[in-house]
């Protein structure tokens, strides 16, 4: 086995860097290797091989828990391929819509504030509409991310070369970078119209 | 995780919230976001086209204490600079006036960015007005 310094999450299970993951598979793999890595077995091991018994079931928990999760196995792709930071550039319409939503959801909270229940209920059905089309574009981002993974392993297997998988990482990055924002616009909003005073 | 005390200060008392016309000549508006946090930020400045100094400046943003902390000192160090000084405010200055935590420097990051997008929008939409005005006059 290599050094765990060295193992990337997916070498580290035996995969390559494809994005098409059978769960199921990935599971099993899991459990035999946290079978013969739990550390009970090392319990007469010299203090070495004690250690790393450890260090290697942290990083089996971390890594099945990276790439089990579609989103965030590409974003765990992406920084391993060199994208650091998360893609700030969006389209200004995405944010124009970010920043009104957030202007609806204050109103929202000021018309809690104040008790007025007619605002209150306004607000509420506008946020509520906003939350259905938040997650009919959720469901149109999350489509064309699955399309960009069959890309991504499409150029691993046909070894297509650097500049086209720039060019489908990119997008990715983009993409989830999108995704993001509507995330956490989503959960920001639930959490509003859930709220019952 | 606890704020500085000029953090909670802009926090308590923003300076300068609010927007101007976003359709006027001789305002900017800059729009920028983090995507991991949820962030926005608008912020905007409405300039002399005569002087080139910065009159006004407004700023509205959804995100955290260190995020409307930046902001708002943004639009306060903008006010009366020109638009060539406002671009040389560097984010790391936020930092220090406002002792932010390195996993708050994005938050002044953000800022730095929102101020040359107004510059950005700004300029463009004098470069317009001069070539409608040099259009006419060639007309």
């Amino acid at each position: 086995m290599q050094p765990v310094a060295d193992a990337d999450y997916f070498s580290f299970l035996g995969l390559s860097r494809r994005l098409k993951i059978d769960n199921a598979e990935l599971e099993k793999t899991f459990y035999s290797l946290s079978r013969r890595l739990h550390p009970d077995y090392f319990m007469n091991a010299s203090e070495q091989e004690r250690q790393s018994s450890i260090d290697r079931s942290s990083l089996l928990n971390d890594a099945y828990r990276a790439l089990r999760n579609p989103v965030k196995r590409a974003q765990y792709l992406l920084s391993l391929e060199g994208y650091k930071e998360a893609e700030k550039k969006a389209p200004s319409e995405l944010l124009e819509e970010v920043f009104e939503l957030n202007m609806q959801i204050e109103e929202m909270r000021m018309a809690k504030k104040m008790g007025d229940t007619d605002e209150m209920a306004e607000a509420r059905a506008e946020l509520e509409d906003a939350l259905a089309s938040l997650d009919k574009k959720l469901n149109e981002i999350d489509s064309r991310l699955f399309a960009l993974f069959d890309q991504w392993d499409e150029s691993l297997d046909n070894g297509a070369g650097a500049e086209e998988r720039k060019t489908v990482l990119d997008r990715m990055s983009e993409l989830l970078s999108h995704r993001s924002y509507i995330r956490n616009l989503v959960r920001d909003i639930r959490e509003e119209v859930s709220d019952v005073r | 995780m606890s704020y500085s005390d000029k953090v909670l200060e802009h926090y308590n008392n923003p300076r300068n919230v609010g927007s101007l016309d976003k359709k006027a000549p001789n305002v900017g508006t800059g729009l920028v976001g983090a995507p991991e946090c949820g962030d926005v930020m608008k912020l905007q400045i409405q300039v002399n086209p005569e002087t080139n100094v910065i009159e006004d400046a407004r700023f509205k943003t959804f995100g955290c204490g260190s995020a409307i902390a930046s902001s708002s000192l943004a639009t306060e160090w903008l006010k009366g600079r020109s638009v060539d000084e406002a671009l040389e405010i560097k984010n790391t200055e936020i930092v220090k006036e406002l002792n932010l935590p390195p996993v708050k420097i994005h938050c002044s990051v953000l800022a730095e960015d929102a101020i040359k997008a107004a510059v950005r929008d700004y300029q463009q939409k004098q470069s317009e007005t001069e070539q409608t005005e040099e259009a006419a006059v060639n007309a």
